[in-house]
């Protein structure tokens, strides 16, 4: 399994509400997506949409999270990551930011409904923390050319994405 | 010609008992490090294994595990520890296992995150789990050295890479 950097997307004072990779080649197998991010959301954890060459019809996901020492499942047939809720707030304690990765399996395919995972984890503070795994499926077979990440009151400074191609 | 973005850091493989693995001088060049952990079937003895970063040994590491054993889940919710242990064994009646840390934005001023997952841990027909989770080491700085230690000494044969991904 060999990685190829494809771009990086680091986010300054202006909160910007999406961070989009457009024009992604379709030469490889998989994307791989790595996130450092926190929201202005004034909460411990915040919901991202995750949009699919600009389309956020057609997703279906389930999610296993724990909060603490609890753990929840859940479905969705949505794209906002409603309950897995991968992103810190900004009630969260100084310099913590929210990390994880999505991964999209066979992308450039023009044939299969695509298929995706995230990992994440949120740091609230000192005593709460919170992970969560979703795996989910967009129902379009058309080749992912674009990924965008979006939240309604913005994205921090100091946030980043990476999206890596594998082959 | 593809962009080489995972690059070999360093390696380690113990020709006799050890009770901690160092690496040291770390750069900073990478967007996150992987450390894998190789377990050997042909290893005598189960271990727990503890990470630490830049010698600190202050009780700001937390971690939160979830495990399944097939028929039920259970988390491990831990904090104020002086590493980070995800609570289960590495190798256990002679089976291989391989854990996997990934450590995000190692080289910010952001506090670190760690997401781990047990690859394999298929013990015997009676016992078996998986387990995946995420660390936090409430601090700014930058990684430049991991301690790998363990509830006991390791034995030779054990496998540590650690990797860089560019990005």
């Amino acid at each position: 399994m060999a990685f190829e950097h494809i771009g990086t997307i680091n986010v300054d004072s202006s909160l910007p509400t999406s961070l989009t990779f457009t024009a992604i080649p379709t030469d490889a197998k998989d994307l791989y997506l790595k996130f450092s991010w926190r929201t202005n959301t004034p909460t411990l954890d915040d919901s991202i949409s995750f949009i699919l060459n600009g389309s956020s019809a057609g997703f279906e996901l389930i999610s296993l999270w724990a909060i603490s020492s609890s753990t929840y499942a859940t479905s969705e047939t949505d794209n906002f990551l409603n309950n897995h809720k991968p992103a810190n707030g900004n009630n969260v304690v100084a310099n913590a930011f929210s990390n994880g990765e999505f991964k999209i399996y066979d992308y450039a395919s023009t044939t299969t409904r695509k298929h995706w995972d995230l990992d994440s984890h949120n740091a609230d503070n000192d005593t709460g923390r919170r992970c969560g795994f979703t795996s989910g499926r967009w129902d379009n077979t058309a080749a992912i050319t674009e990924v965008t990440l979006s939240n309604g009151n913005g994205f921090k400074e100091f946030s980043s994405v990476s999206l890596y191609k594998v082959y | 010609m593809a962009e080489s973005t995972f690059e070999l850091i360093d390696s380690a493989t113990l020709t006799s008992s050890a009770a901690s693995i160092d690496f040291t001088g770390i750069s900073g060049s990478f967007r996150d490090l992987v450390l894998q952990v190789d377990h050997p079937t042909n290893l005598t003895n189960s271990v727990v294994l503890y990470l630490r970063f830049n010698s600190d040994a202050t009780n700001s590491y937390t971690s939160l595990t979830l495990e399944s054993s097939g028929s039920s889940t259970s988390t491990q919710n831990r904090y104020s520890q002086t590493h980070i242990s995800p609570g289960f064994t590495s190798g256990y009646f002679g089976e291989s296992s391989t854990f996997n840390y990934q450590i995000m934005d190692y080289a910010t001023s952001k506090e670190k995150t760690v997401l781990y997952r047990h690859q394999v841990a298929l013990y015997n027909a009676n016992y078996k789990y998986t387990i995946a989770g995420v660390a936090r080491w409430a601090n700014t700085s930058a990684i430049t050295s991991i301690t790998i230690t363990g509830n006991r000494n390791f034995d030779a044969g054990l496998k540590v890479n650690l990797y860089g991904l560019v990005g």
